[in-house]
């Protein structure tokens, strides 16, 4: 006690530094994936599940509607239970709770391909598990669809050699 | 928030004025060291005073610590603060110029000054010293110019060079300068000359 | 008490707290959950192509292309002057130097719009300011730009304007790509000379 008694101001110090790295840190805390990991998956596209596999019965599937998707025709046949999400859920809360509560597989269905991507990165990184994001109907849309032809009579020289 | 006079670009006499505040707060901080002595600056070399390995090795780790949290709360971007460029020939050839300087003349350039302005003749004639030889310097520097730009570097980093991370790094040098003070000590009481140290 | 013990233990407090704070969010999102989400809703950091075909040919400085398809593709063919990063290696910590700078502009572009946009949340959950995508991604390039025609009578001024730096930059990417890596990065120099030429500028 007589030497802690003597360190009282580096303690001090010590603690507000502490309290001050602990406020800072807080809120980051709720992030739990890596986001290398969250890169590979959409890369790799292990993140995407297309209609035909939700309509098979094996596994239940609950949809995601981020922002104001309307109902697709084809959605709709499947009669499947769903959670409308704005941007704003997508943080530590009620509404992450419960979709983690869920158990099911959660299909992520946005007005744009675009929303979709986003909100699926977002809750990955939060930790929500067995997430998937609807693939469209006009498919996959990483795949280039020209062919590159390179010009095998371009030479560089005669521009820069000139003067 | 910082570097503030990269940052804001500040006009030019606003970064002397600083400059001017900071160069106060220096001599201040040596002087009040003990640093304008040469006795004192040639004790660390015969182990009887460590004083100046003390205040500059804590000079340094207390930067180091304070610029790695001033990063940290997002206060000062460390990416935009200088880092001196390694050459690797002038830095070894240069060294031991100025420690031989160092020690024959008992002063650093900047303990020097320190010296000079509390009126100590040696010092004065240190500076005189100094002044020729940077003018020296600059007048022979066609022929120094390629060995002393030989085996450059660029801006490197210890803890890169090491591989290891800035924090860490930290944590090392501050255990490593703590040991070294607790060292100093004991060398301070082994080496004591009481006859010289004291008519100060 | 001695204050030099005392000063030393706290030093070393600090720098053992650093070590401990800043040791395990390098792979981690670093932006508060709400700051993110409010990001995503206001989200506008999507660039059309065309505008990138103009950072391109009048090679608007401070702005740097990121190709983030796999690294076969990137090699096969992409946009002059662009760098590969993988979406994979996007938080490691050799790219935060390059990706984390208040200064110029980072475009990622992909095949189309998912990699692209997935990168762009990625960089904005790090912290990565100033990061923005090309919309519709190389498929969007190859619509407007390496298949742009003239179709009908009269050109205004405006069309003639996009249609001229759409063949630019078709002609660009297609002399880049056709060149062996070692030569891509003279085809910006030799650009410099002929546009020298042209004005007339002196040097």
């Amino acid at each position: 006690m007589k030497t802690l008694g003597k360190y009282k101001i580096v303690l001090l110090i010590a603690g507000i530094f502490l309290v001050l790295m602990i406020i800072r840190t807080a809120g980051t805390c709720s992030w739990k994936g890596k986001a290398g990991q969250t890169g590979e998956a959409i890369a790799a596209g292990t993140c995407y599940v297309d209609l035909n596999k939700l309509k098979s019965p094996g596994e239940s599937s609950h949809l995601l509607r981020i922002g104001n998707s309307g109902p697709d025709s084809l959605l709709k046949l499947l009669n499947l239970p769903e959670t409308r999400l704005a941007f704003a859920d997508l943080k530590p809360g009620k509404k992450l709770k419960e979709l983690k509560s869920l158990g099911s597989r959660m299909v992520i269905v946005g007005t744009s391909r675009e929303e979709g991507i986003k909100a699926w990165v977002i809750l990955h990184q939060l930790g929500v598990k067995n997430l998937f994001i609807l693939s469209l109907p006009d498919g996959y849309d990483e795949v280039l669809k020209y062919r590159y032809r390179p010009d095998s009579t371009f030479r560089p020289e005669p521009e820069a050699g000139e003067n | 928030m910082g570097p503030i006079s990269t940052l804001y670009q500040l006009p030019e006499w606003m970064d002397l004025v600083f400059a001017l505040f900071i160069g106060i707060g220096f001599g201040f901080a040596l002087e009040q060291a003990g640093f304008s002595s040469s006795r004192k600056l040639a004790g660390m070399f015969y182990g009887y005073d460590t004083t100046v390995l003390k205040v500059f090795f804590t000079a340094a780790v207390v930067a180091l610590t304070g610029a790695q949290l001033l990063s940290y709360f997002g206060l000062l971007d460390l990416r935009l603060v200088y880092v001196n460029e390694y050459y690797v020939n002038a830095a070894i050839i240069g060294g031991i110029i100025m420690g031989a300087g160092f020690i024959m003349g008992g002063f650093c350039p900047g303990t020097g000054v320190c010296a000079a302005s509390i009126g100590k003749i040696d010092a004065m004639v240190y500076l005189l010293g100094g002044l020729t030889g940077a003018f020296l310097f600059a007048e022979t520097w066609p022929w120094i110019a390629e060995l002393a730009g030989k085996n450059y570097r660029g801006a490197v980093k210890i803890n890169e060079t090491l591989g290891l991370s800035p924090a860490l790094f930290t944590v090392l040098l501050v255990a490593a300068a703590a040991f070294m003070f607790w060292l100093a000590e004991k060398a301070e009481k082994r080496f004591a000359r009481k006859d010289i140290t004291s008519d100060y | 008490m001695n204050p030099r013990i005392q000063i030393s233990a706290l030093l070393l407090a600090l720098s053992i707290f650093l070590l401990f704070f800043t040791g395990r969010e390098s792979d981690r999102f670093r932006v508060k959950p709400e700051a993110l989400s409010q990001w995503a809703t206001g989200d506008t950091s999507a660039i059309p192509v065309d505008e990138v075909a103009r950072f391109l040919i009048s090679e608007t400085p401070g702005i740097l292309l990121i190709d983030v398809r796999e690294e076969a593709a990137f090699r096969e063919m992409c946009l002059p002057g662009a760098i590969h990063i993988p979406l994979g290696k996007l938080s490691s910590q050799g790219y935060r130097e390059l990706l984390d700078d208040r200064n110029g502009r980072r475009i990622f572009y992909s095949n189309g719009d998912d990699l692209s946009t997935a990168a762009l949340t990625i960089a904005a959950g790090l912290g990565y300011r100033h990061c923005y995508r090309m919309e519709g991604g190389l498929n969007g390039w190859y619509e407007k730009i390496m298949n742009a025609t003239f179709s009908g009578e009269r050109l205004s001024a405006r069309e003639n304007a996009l249609l001229t730096t759409r063949f630019e930059a078709r002609r660009l990417f297609t002399h880049y790509n056709s060149l062996p890596d070692s030569l891509k990065a003279g085809i910006f120099a030799a650009r410099q000379l002929e546009r020298e030429k042209l004005d007339g500028g002196c040097e």
